[in-house]
């Protein structure tokens, strides 16, 4: 078996290289049409914002597929100066391959450690292969094992706990203090590309009402229309904070806008009990003291950044465990790619022998026929398929031994043993 | 097989189970949920037997807690170890744990103990139990909701992380559930007070008066109770102030439990050894 992967992603080449060697959907299936052609092997594409990976299979081990042959293919289908991108493309063999591959799959090697996106990409670049043909039965154990690998990693290993983005913490605090929100109010006081990302976000709770509260009445009614919410005047803020559940403020005024006073006439007015304010401005729009985790949760844009620190750094602690079972399963690929050959190799290696041995079994029974009881043709027939097998099983025994210790040691054993017993290549 | 049974088997049981809980925390494995609901069960199971066969009286500390700690082991086996993710349990089994002590400190059943209720006016005797026993489980449902919502309200006060620590329910939830127990323990206590006060008055002679300190407790209890309820409907009091009562009141249910009953069960039964 051979494997290649040519790798160039956010750690190693600039956005506008991989903006260049990007492989978008509509070229992709003549890409993996064309590597098939010019490189007589399978392909998977794998191209995503952050990286462009391309891995080559083949069943044959002489194949001539090597690393310039895949960076030459890349740099002639988007017309780069083969120099210049060889700076930037890393490749791997072998089983170098495969744990790359399980690294990425298992969201190892993300911009965002352990993100959820990564793994989906990679099976849906893995089908875009097999559905024009290009993924043969390398590449499908490989990718095949990518997903048990990635499935793993999120589930045995903390890699992958919690939500990590500001929009996420946001809605688990709100969890933390609300469980039914078809008869919640949100209010949204301002309109900023952050407010709309963690309000997307909030809606996709139900809310049963939004308002939203805007100084410009037209963006108010604007964000109200596409979010189905209800337009409130600025100077109508108090009503608002009077009636709201969950507060989203995304302001760019530069004074605090509620202060502790005004939130005293305000929650001496409001019928509902408790109220989660969400501060995302910069500067703050609410008095920080107005936070008692009970009637006032209020959390700013420190507090819900400070929560996604922490759980990337708890994340990052479960990287060792991850990268150990990455390196179990790379191994266990190889090893299982390996004894599939030898199993070939070995099954047509025994019926030979068994076939040589009946034969000549046979000559004999037929030349001691009537001179030795049937006792007697038992023993000797016994005696040589001892023979056979006592013969066979130490080579075997060391072929099996060597394919564990990887890729490479299994290699020349099993060469030498198709050239020893001159068994022919059927893998 | 059966007399072998000891307050120690169902304890024991219930503390490993807590034991496998708590390193639950740390080792989210669904095999350590398993072996807790397994050591809830079996403690249950030998807790309803050691019921059924001694029958200690309702009227005395060591019977009312074991029934009510047993009463509380099923609601914790039915409503709380199934959810996996929930650390209600460790609320819930603690509680459990304490009653099965207290019952085990306070002493065994007495000589001329052998029955839950007591023989005189059977009907009325039942329902002022019964009542008492439903004040009771409500009440420390509502206890174990309180000191669930303080350590919510603790959590997103100190802003922890969101899903690390004690995973609670919201404080929406536990909120609800301190106003439903209030709303379902008051009317309880009261009719279980009132049919007490009226068994007291049927029989003058063995009623140890207004001065027995279980019967002052227990009105201390009425009162923070009503209290409690007409802060709950009357005013929008906060949550934390709720919480906090709720566990006042238990603590005041604890005592009036512990203090000796006004009629001493001997004479409620007759003055006979059953």
């Amino acid at each position: 078996m051979k494997l290649l992967t040519a790798s160039c992603h956010f750690k190693s080449a600039p956005v506008d290289l991989r903006e260049k060697i990007g492989f978008p959907t509509a070229i992709l299936p003549d890409a993996l049409d064309r590597i098939g052609r010019e490189l007589d092997c399978e392909a998977v594409i794998l191209s995503t914002c952050n990286r462009v990976e391309v891995y080559l299979g083949h069943s044959d081990d002489n194949s001539q597929l090597n690393d310039e042959s895949i960076t030459r293919f890349i740099s002639g289908f988007h017309g780069i100066d083969f120099d210049y991108l060889q700076n930037y493309v890393t490749t791997r063999q072998g089983i170098d391959a495969a744990r790359h591959l399980f690294r990425v799959a298992g969201s190892l090697d993300s911009l965002v450690l352990g993100e959820g996106q990564i793994a989906g990409q990679v099976k849906v670049a893995y089908e875009t292969a097999r559905n024009v043909g290009a993924a043969g039965p390398v590449l499908h154990a490989l990718f095949q094992q990518a997903r048990t690998v990635a499935k793993r990693v999120r589930t045995e290993t903390g890699v992958a706990q919690g939500h990590v983005s500001v929009s996420s913490v946001a809605v688990d605090y709100v969890r933390e203090v609300f469980d039914r929100f078809e008869d919640k109010t949100i209010a949204v006081l301002g309109a900023g590309k952050m407010g709309e990302l963690t309000l997307r976000s909030l809606r996709d709770l139900s809310p049963g009402t939004v308002l939203i509260c805007n100084r410009s009445v037209a963006k108010a009614k604007e964000l109200a229309d596409q979010c189905g919410g209800e337009a409130i005047p600025w100077e109508n803020l108090d009503e608002a904070l009077i009636r709201a559940d969950i507060i989203l403020s995304t302001t760019g005024s530069p004074d605090t806008i509620v202060d502790r006073a005004r939130w005293e006439k305000v929650a001496s007015q409001r019928k509902k009990g408790r109220c989660i304010i969400l501060d995302i401005a910069v500067p703050r729009d609410f008095d920080p003291s107005l936070h008692d985790g009970d009637s006032v949760c209020l959390f700013n844009i420190d507090d819900l950044q400070k929560v996604r620190d922490g759980r990337l750094a708890e994340r990052r602690k479960h990287v060792p465990h991850a990268e150990h079972l990455v390196e179990l399963e790379a191994v266990r690929f190889v090893q299982q790619w390996e004894k599939r050959r030898n199993n070939t190799t070995i099954a047509k290696l025994t019926r030979e022998f068994e076939a040589k041995r009946e034969a000549i079994v046979t000559n004999l029974m037929a030349r001691l026929d009537g001179r030795i009881s049937a006792d007697d043709k038992q023993y000797i027939a016994g005696a040589f398929r001892l023979l056979q097998n006592q013969f066979l099983h130490g080579p075997i025994a060391a072929l099996a031994q060597e394919t564990n210790k990887g890729m490479q040691g299994g290699h020349t054993l099993l060469d030498a043993f198709r050239k020893l017993f001159r068994i022919e290549d059927q893998t | 097989m059966v007399d072998r049974i000891s307050l120690t088997c169902f304890g024991a049981s219930y503390v490993v189970a807590l034991a496998f809980d708590c390193l639950y925390l740390k080792l989210p494995m669904r095999l350590l949920r398993v072996f807790s609901l397994g050591f809830t069960v079996a403690g249950l199971v030998a807790q309803a037997t050691y019921l059924a066969c001694r029958q200690p009286a309702l009227v005395e500390p060591f019977g009312y807690f074991l029934f009510l700690a047993w009463i509380l082991a099923v609601v914790h086996l039915v409503r709380v170890a199934p959810q996996n993710s929930r650390t209600i349990s460790l609320f819930t089994l603690p509680l459990v744990i304490l009653l099965v002590f207290l019952a085990w400190f306070l002493g065994g059943p007495s000589e001329w103990g052998g029955h839950f209720l007591s023989r005189r006016n059977p009907l009325i005797n039942t329902v002022h139990v019964g009542g008492l026993i439903g004040a009771s489980v409500t009440m420390s449902l509502g206890f174990i909701a309180s000191c669930m919502y303080l350590a919510r309200s603790w959590q997103l006060r100190s802003k922890h992380i969101p899903g690390w620590g004690l995973k609670l329910p919201s404080l929406e939830n536990l909120e609800i559930f301190i106003r439903w127990s209030l709303a379902f323990t008051f009317p309880l206590m009261t009719a279980g007070l009132v049919l007490g006060v009226g068994l007291g008055a049927s029989s003058p002679e063995d009623w140890s008066g207004w001065t027995n300190p279980r019967v002052i407790a227990t009105l201390g209890l009425w009162i923070d109770f009503a209290v409690l309820v007409a802060l709950r409907h009357g005013l929008g009091v906060r949550g934390n102030l709720l919480a906090i009562l709720m566990i006042v009141a238990f603590g005041l249910f604890m005592v009036c439990a512990i203090l000796p009953h006004p009629v001493p069960p001997v004479l409620r039964d007759g003055g006979g050894t059953p």
